[in-house]
């Protein structure tokens, strides 16, 4: 399913007291591919993810879902089954959790779009093992978890109904490191499903790690839209300009760059950077100054 | 030194779960930049909760600045204990900045008269006088945490507590809440203890002493620059290491003392080939 | 984003600022009740210049008051019908079948609608020139004399100042569980009516649930800074009567003189 989008504006409210926020937005997000929407907060990200799912109508332009066509003028009702296409993990989704156990809250959404008692069972039990789910907790009050597995069943609840595209709003904001990391492994088990995948994220290490593409957005409007390799190369001052941080091996990379190293790849992970730069490095040197350091001890983070 | 607070023995469970802390003993000195970290669900919050009498434990004894916690010295103990909590909207108690920052003073029955100069004077440490007059919903997540922190100060505490108070910002409201703790730790020095729960290894950098809890268990206890050389080990733990120990342990180097990002590139510019 | 001006506060600098709220709270209060009493064109018109006063003296443009009215002006029309159609007297002016517009029911439905618009301007001018809090504690201070019936005024007053507080961020919680289950493919405006009520649980249950948790970290909150009792407690903003609430009493008690007279001569 491809989703594209059209000379986009949308604004908030009506008449002479308009809100403008996203400006003449074109883009289109490859099917089966991870994309990631960055850019400063108040940025136009949410506003604009919120096209996907059609929770909003654009003010002027297009977006295709698919064969489905929305503009200002399309109907509401016309737009429930495009966000059956389009499934949407808001940021801290536990927030959404209402049903007295986990399994009847992940069934909720199937049962809405048309799906019979059992196979919408079936659907949330399949969801809630892809989230690593314990069959144990199923009929657990959602309200008695942890706030990590609330965000898994919340995180179940929208892949139950199998959407093609999924959009995560910052989905491991809060969560600790391996919490983050068991979030990652998912999104990337999703995409080699096939699945299309959004993500909006404020931190560039996983940006760095999951992303093909990348839209930066700055004040309402598509600043740049690159695969990630792309963008990670541009200078670091462009980035002081959007006010983003660099993800740290890359951070690293550019400093040791301007110290006379040089890298063939871009280093998505702190192995690659550490396996382009052994080769740039005295073995013996490496070693030797290893044992130097520890007859010398530095004290000099007193 | 003497010490902020003193933990003997404490014993505490929550109802449904069975037992957190058994016999925990632990202390924090006057003047001192503490963190505390360790994975969600470690009880790290809960002891905080626990020395502010939030929670009741079982059995045990916590004292703070020599008072023992009990129904009788709580709120002598509040008067010298500040804490910032985790969702900055939850505890904005003001309709508007100033009348947040005067919610404490109130309660301590300042008089009027004196109360706009020492809001002012609150606002200022934390950069934000210039939105006295703004209401919560006007600002971005870092700017009401930075307000919590001078709700606090105004009330002129010896020790703050930082219950996670980054988890839910962005980057940038992260950055100004720990550049704001910085300049208060230089301001006040040892006049002012920072226990500061987190997750994030970034932020415990900046600490003096780092305390790693796991299950209700004290399992690290020291400065930040050893703690870091135990690489892995904090990963089993369920915390990350610092970016420029994990490089250095994909280098195949262990190093004997940590070195920052910026003491790694230099060292790594003298072994160029 | 939000287009309703009743209830919401406007910063500005004219002297209805600077006023003491009890004041305000007194005069919109004095004003309606007196509007009541209202009976010829000459109350009316005496009534309609008062608050004009009032209004310049906001130094708001008048848009925003309209802006005030026009969510309201479907309510003032149905007002405006149900006068017309269902007073009596005589003579009639014009008749359709048991429909009937008599010249007593115009006349009355005119005098509706002047007084509606004006109640609801004198409270907007109220709500626009006070902020929320500064209601709150005129609304305390005026009800002290409740407490030696054992009525708890200041944690009353200290209760709605929080609520307030907490509306703006409810909308937004309401906003974003309302998308996501949208997004669930939750439907409000389909079903019968049963299948509409149930429809909404998954709404309501969240925001009971957060809430709850937010009231229980708000607790914590003000515990932790020394809150122990809402009695007995310092104030920031103290009220105080100044020289613009004397001339204000002197301007009501005109108004209500003047009032009282015009509505003698009929």
């Amino acid at each position: 399913m491809v989703i594209n989008i059209e000379g986009l504006d949308f604004a908030y409210g009506a008449g002479k007291q308009t809100v403008p926020v996203l400006k003449n937005i074109n883009l289109n997000f490859p099917e089966g591919e991870i994309t990631a929407i960055i850019g400063q907060t108040g940025s136009g990200k949410s506003t604009l993810v919120q096209q996907l799912n059609v929770l909003l109508k654009p003010t002027a332009g297009e977006v295709h879902i698919g064969d489905h066509v929305v503009t200002s003028k399309t109907k509401e009702k016309a737009l429930t089954p495009i966000r059956a296409e389009v499934g949407m993990v808001f940021q801290f989704p536990e927030s959404q959790l209402f049903a007295p156990t986990v399994l009847e809250d992940v069934m909720y959404g199937p049962k809405n779009f048309g799906a019979t008692e059992e196979e919408a069972k079936q659907a949330a039990e399949e969801a809630l093992a892809k989230v690593g789910f314990d069959a144990s907790l199923f009929e657990q009050s959602p309200f008695n978890l942890s706030g990590g597995q609330m965000r898994r069943v919340a995180l179940a609840g929208v892949l139950a109904m199998n959407p093609q595209t999924m959009v995560f709003d910052e989905p491991a904001a809060g969560l600790d490191p391996q919490g983050q990391a068991e979030l990652l492994d998912l999104l990337k088990t999703l995409r080699d499903e096939g699945k299309t995948i959004v993500l909006i994220s404020h931190q560039m290490e996983q940006v760095l790690a999951l992303a093909d593409q990348v839209v930066v957005m700055k004040d309402g409007q598509v600043a740049a839209h690159e695969p990630v390799e792309e963008l990670f190369a541009r200078p670091q001052a462009w980035f002081a300009d959007q006010h983003l941080d660099l993800p740290e091996t890359i951070a690293f990379q550019k400093q040791m760059e301007k110290q006379g190293f040089t890298f063939e790849h871009l280093a998505k992970t702190v192995d690659n950077l550490a396996e382009q730069l052994a080769g740039q490095l005295d073995p013996a040197a490496l070693a030797d100054q290893s044992t130097v350091q520890k007859q010398t001890g530095g004290s000099q983070h007193e | 030194m003497t010490d902020a607070i003193t933990i003997k023995n404490l014993n505490y469970g929550y109802p449904e779960q069975g037992e957190l802390f058994k016999d925990f003993n632990f202390s924090v000195q006057e003047g001192e930049w503490l963190a505390i970290v360790g994975h969600n669900g470690s009880g790290k919050s809960t002891l905080s909760k626990l020395v502010l009498g939030l929670l009741d434990f079982d059995k045990g004894e916590i004292d703070v600045f020599g008072q023992r916690l009990s129904e009788d010295t709580l709120a002598s103990i509040r008067a010298q204990v500040g804490m910032v909590f985790q969702n900055p909207d939850n505890q904005f108690v003001g309709a508007t900045v100033a009348d947040d920052v005067a919610f404490g003073l109130e309660n301590r029955q300042v008089p009027s008269k004196e109360m706009p100069a020492k809001i002012e004077a609150a606002l200022q440490q934390v950069g934000m006088e210039a939105y006295a007059e703004r209401e919560p919903h006007t600002l971005s997540g870092g700017q009401k945490q930075r307000v919590a922190l001078a709700s606090i100060l105004a009330l002129k505490p010896r020790v703050i507590i930082l219950d996670e108070a980054t988890a839910m910002l962005d980057p940038e409201g992260k950055q100004a809440v720990m550049a704001t703790l910085k300049e208060l730790k230089a301001r006040y020095q040892d006049q002012l203890t920072l226990i500061m729960i987190t997750h994030d290894m970034e932020e415990a950098a900046l600490a003096d002493r780092v305390a790693v809890i796991n299950d209700g268990q004290l399992v690290f206890d020291e400065q930040p620059e050893t703690l870091f050389l135990k690489g892995k080990q904090l990963e089993e733990l369920g915390l990350a290491q610092p970016f420029a120990m994990a490089l250095q342990s994909a280098l195949g180097v262990t190093p004997a003392t940590y070195r920052t990002k910026q003491e790694l590139a230099t060292w790594l510019s003298t072994l160029k080939a | 984003m939000n287009n309703l001006v009743i209830g919401q506060f406007v910063p500005g600098s004219g002297i209805l600022y600077r006023m003491d709220p009890r004041t305000k709270i007194l005069m919109t209060i004095v004003y309606v009740f007196l509007l009541v009493f209202a009976n010829s064109w000459p109350t009316y018109l005496w009534a309609a210049i008062f608050l004009l006063a009032a209004l310049i003296l906001t130094k708001q443009g008048l848009g925003l008051y309209w802006r005030g009215i026009k969510p309201i002006l479907w309510l003032i029309l149905f007002t405006v019908v149900l006068q017309l159609l269902f007073s009596g007297g005589t003579p009639v002016l014009f008749q359709w079948g048991a429909i009937k517009v008599t010249q007593p029911g115009l006349i009355n439905a005119f005098y509706v609608i002047v007084r509606f618009v004006l109640i609801v301007l004198m409270s907007t001018i109220l709500t626009i020139t006070t902020p929320p809090t500064a209601i709150a504690s005129a609304i305390e201070s005026l009800l002290k004399p409740l407490k030696a019936i054992k009525v708890p005024v200041a944690e009353l007053a200290l209760m709605l100042s929080i609520a307030l507080r907490f509306v703006p961020l409810l909308m937004g919680e309401t906003d974003k569980i309302m998308k996501a289950q949208k997004s669930r493919g939750m439907s409000l405006s389909t079903g019968s009516l049963i299948k509409r009520a149930k429809a909404v649980i998954p709404l309501l249950v969240p925001l009971f649930v957060g809430a709850l948790q937010r009231a229980l970290d708000l607790a914590n909150a003000m515990e932790v800074r020394g809150f122990e009792s809402a009695e007995g407690r310092t104030r920031y903003r103290e009220l105080s009567y100044g020289r613009d609430d004397v001339l204000a009493f002197i301007a009501i008690a005109v108004f209500a003189v003047g009032f009282l007279a015009l509505s003698f001569i009929k």
